[in-house]
């Protein structure tokens, strides 16, 4: 006898792999012991309906992903005062479950072992009835979440206060909410083999070009990683010219920002648990525009983004001009300047290159330290390099006290666009070499070279230096001044190249 | 690989390759104060030549420069012709190398060797040949902004020092000078613009060739003449003729207040900018050129030993910058003719005779 059991069960289990069984019983022991064996977070919570034939039931759910009281309130309980008619059984019974008894706006079902299992430890309630075959699975996700609060990476003085959050489902609705169109088209896709991160690709649809989102999607699933736990690994996997140091996916955690880029013609990416969303193609003159920009008079916001610029032109070159000129060609600065900066130096034992080198090394230590450092030791970070590092070297003769002024410059400078923080420092580190090896043409040499690679890479198809190469009036209204809204009635060229029109009626919006 | 300029990048590419390495030196110093009359002269006369360039280059139009070649004037001859024009390319840029580290060795660099500076331009320049006529077009576009307002910048802050005297008596040595100095404009740098059409890829469309060359060189011939008579206005005629570098003395005496000075810094800027997108098309034209000849359809692998090679090339052809002032400002040498005249329009009636033929068939 034994062996006849033991033979069905094999056949059985051989069969059961992929589907349910119609056995309550065998299911949950296969659940326990296949899919989610060895997790004591699952629980199985059986219970038992009314009526004239009560039915056995389970319900599977993993604790501290799924809603307690939702699933007690809404699931547990209808099913155990429910009376399901006696003839009803598999496909009806589950029907009457779904349509009378459990009172939850989002089901589905699966009769896929695999699916149930993943929907489990996602924070989805499984409910297995005896004598179905088929599992029902009630929306019930429920965890601890950030509220939407201000990002700290992007702060503005005028603007909307909202930042996106971890969870996937709050920062799509925090877009949808900017953009109430139909023509706001969204689709979904799990990426990374073990983490199944949900990712979301958000596009409009009647500007986007077709043959972009497709290139977007298809990137994205031709993915192949286990895991996915930020969306800097979808941009490092999926951007073009993967080496330069230059970003050809843009990030943001503004809602605001990512709505404004969506509305050009440009696709979105959100990816579960992280507040970063990512935008592409991604251009050069992007980095230098803030969503500020656009919320305040055109004047001020084109003087800001001039000085953004300027600041990105001081960040990278200010180490390198200043030892070009000290070194090379002391003859092109003003006689009076030149004397001092030679007093300055004069007791410095070093060469000017190795103190550059030495204090841009010295400043990206103290940046380091005080970004990864607890908030309370930050503050000595401060001081230990405003007054050790900075006063005392210079009292000390080690460094001269223009390069300090230089390299607090480059600093803060660097922080102005803060896309370009990293960037600016190998840009700078080249630089600083070339024009210590040849002077004001090292220098040059370097810009050069820089705008070469500049010109070779694009971002989706896109030129990265587009609209600041399209020499026209209308192509470059947005990139190193911001024009007033009322000039502005077309989008980027190669961007928004399916409906360019930004405004469809310009007249009615022109003011005279 | 097929490569797409858009028309402005290409104007922006053509005028700065005649811009170039021509800006900083005394070009038409033959015509001494009429040289403005031999920029007029020399524009008229380039322009049915680059009007024919133009031409030849729209006939190639859609097609990859070997192919375009091939289907032109057939497969021997062809890479013939693309080997001569990739020996007066590669010479061309040998000679572009030996400008600009001649020019920055006598102005700020004393004791750098050439050879540093030359290193340092020649690898920048592989790297853009490796990366083709696109991103060289973009890059220019970029770049010709700079140029035009820095240039522009500077002749208004010089206007206090321009006499405008010294242009007087108009043709006082009769017409002889002017056409002189006309013919030297031509040889260097108008007539040079022939290499951009072995080096530039397809247009947006096939009218666009004509825009693209006629426009640029216009263009460019306005603002050399713009730096040239003010060159003079500033320095006279005896200085002008006489030395090397003349809009880079004339620069040098801009004083605003003692708060603008040393802009001369800035015409090396330009110079420094021009000559290396001149040295980059000459390249890019001589590899384009050898690589048809040796029958392969793709250059890249060519421009390592090609650029590299350019180096000891300067300093085989130019011995030291009082040659190559010599030989930058002479009047048409007999191999100029041959490849900015003489040959195009043989090419030119060639090709019109073979395409009528073609579409009689």
């Amino acid at each position: 006898m034994s062996f006849w059991k033991r033979w069905k069960e094999k056949k059985a289990a051989g069969k059961q792999r992929e589907h349910l069984s119609t056995s309550l019983e065998s299911n949950i022991r296969w659940l326990r012991s296949n899919l989610l064996a060895d997790d004591a977070t699952i629980v199985y919570r059986l219970l038992r309906t009314k009526g004239p034939r009560p039915r056995d039931c389970a319900l599977v759910y993993a604790n501290n992903m799924a809603k307690h009281d939702f699933l007690s309130e809404h699931v547990v309980a209808p099913l155990m005062s429910s009376a399901p008619p006696k003839e009803l059984h598999g496909q009806g019974l589950l029907d009457y479950f779904m349509q009378e008894a459990i009172s939850s706006d989002s089901m589905d079902t699966s009769s896929s072992y695999k699916e149930l299992a993943e929907a489990v430890v996602r924070g989805t309630g499984v409910v297995l009835v005896d004598g179905c075959g088929i599992g029902l699975m009630v929306d019930a996700q429920g965890f601890e979440k950030r509220s939407v609060s201000e990002p700290q990476s992007e702060t503005v003085v005028r603007g909307p206060r909202q930042g996106f959050t971890e969870d996937l489902g709050v920062n799509v609705s925090l877009v949808r909410r900017k953009i109430t169109s139909p023509n706001l088209k969204m689709k979904y896709l799990y990426v990374g083999e073990q983490t199944r991160t949900k990712t979301a690709v958000m596009y409009l649809e009647s500007v986007a070009k077709p043959d972009l989102v497709d290139e977007v999607i298809q990137r994205i699933e031709q993915i192949e990683m286990d895991g996915i736990l930020e969306s800097g690994y979808i941009e490092e996997l999926i951007k073009d010219s993967p080496r330069s140091p230059f970003p050809t996916i843009g990030h943001t955690e503004r809602p605001d920002t990512v709505a404004g880029k969506i509305l050009e013609g440009r696709v979105a990416v959100l990816v579960d648990g992280t507040p970063f969303a990512l935008t592409m193609p991604y251009l050069l003159v992007e980095a230098f525009q803030a969503n500020e920009d656009y919320y305040r008079h055109w004047v001020l916001a084109s003087f800001h983004r001039l000085v953004r610029y300027i600041s990105f032109f001081l960040t990278t070159s200010t180490p390198g001009l200043y030892l070009a000129l000290v070194s090379h060609h002391p003859q092109l600065l003003p006689m009076n300047l030149a004397i001092s900066i030679a007093a300055a130096r004069k007791n410095v034992p070093f060469p000017a290159m190795v103190e550059v080198v030495i204090m841009g090394l010295v400043f990206e230590i103290l940046r380091e330290g005080g970004v990864r450092l607890p908030r309370s030791v930050g503050q000595a970070i401060s001081i230990v390099g405003a007054i050790v590092l900075g006063d005392a070297a210079v009292g000390a003769s080690l460094v001269s006290a223009p390069m300090i002024i230089v390299v607090g410059l480059t600093g803060v400078a660097g922080f102005v666009v803060s896309q370009f923080n990293d960037v600016a420092v190998v840009v700078r580190l080249g630089l600083v070499v070339l024009a210590g090896l040849l002077g004001f043409y090292g220098f040059l040499l370097g810009g050069m070279g820089l705008m070469l690679h500049l010109a070779s890479i694009k971002s989706f198809g896109v030129p990265y230096l587009s609209s600041l190469t399209s020499l026209s009036v209308q192509g470059s209204q947005d990139t190193l001044l911001r024009s007033p809204w009322w000039k502005m009635q077309m989008r980027p060229r190669h961007i928004g190249a399916k409906n360019r029109q930004r405004v469809q009626s310009p007249s009615r919006s022109r003011r005279s | 690989m097929k490569e797409h300029v858009p028309d402005r990048q290409g104007i922006a590419f053509v005028a700065l390759f005649i811009l170039g390495n021509s800006i900083i030196y005394g070009l038409a110093w033959r015509a001494g104060r009429d040289l403005w009359l031999s920029f007029l002269v020399a524009t008229g006369l380039s322009f049915p030549l680059i009007l024919l360039y133009s031409r030849l280059h729209s006939l190639m139009h859609g097609q990859v420069f070997s192919e375009g070649m091939e289907s032109l004037f057939g497969k021997w001859p062809s890479r013939i012709i693309a080997l001569l024009y990739s020996g007066y390319a590669w010479r061309l840029g040998s000679y572009v190398v030996s400008d600009v580290t001649n020019f920055i060795q006598a102005v700020s660099l004393r004791d750098t060797p050439q050879f540093a500076t030359a290193l340092g331009f020649v690898l920048l320049v592989l790297w853009a040949v490796k990366e083709g006529a696109e991103t060289l077009a973009r890059w220019s576009s970029v770049m010709i902004v700079v140029v035009g307002f820095v240039l522009v910048f500077t002749l208004l802050l010089a206007t206090g020092q321009v006499d405008l005297d010294e242009f007087l008596p108009v043709m006082y040595d009769g017409f002889g000078p002017v056409l002189l100095g006309a013919l030297q404009i031509m040889d260097f740098p108008f007539l040079e613009t022939i290499l951009v059409v072995g080096s530039i890829g397809a247009l947006s469309r096939q009218k666009a060739s004509y825009t693209v060359f006629l426009t640029g060189f216009v263009l460019a011939a306005f603002f050399l003449m713009l730096v040239a008579s003010f060159s003079l206005a500033v320095l006279g005629t005896e200085k002008y003729t006489t030395s090397y570098y003349p809009i880079f003395m004339a620069t040098a005496r801009i004083d605003v207040a003692e708060f603008l000075t040393r802009l001369e810094l800035v015409v090396g800027v330009i110079f420094a900018l021009g000559g290396f997108l001149k040295m980059a098309v000459c390249l890019l034209a001589a590899c384009k050129g050898l690589a048809h000849t040796l029958g392969f359809s793709d250059y890249r692998f060519l421009a390592t030993p090609l650029v590299l090679s350019v180096i000891p090339g300067a300093r085989w052809l130019v011995k030291s910058s009082m040659e190559i002032e010599r030989s930058a400002t002479k009047v048409f040498g007999i191999s100029d003719v041959l490849f900015q005249v003489v040959l195009p329009i043989c090419l030119w009636i060639v090709a019109e005779i073979r395409i009528s033929r073609h579409s009689e068939d």
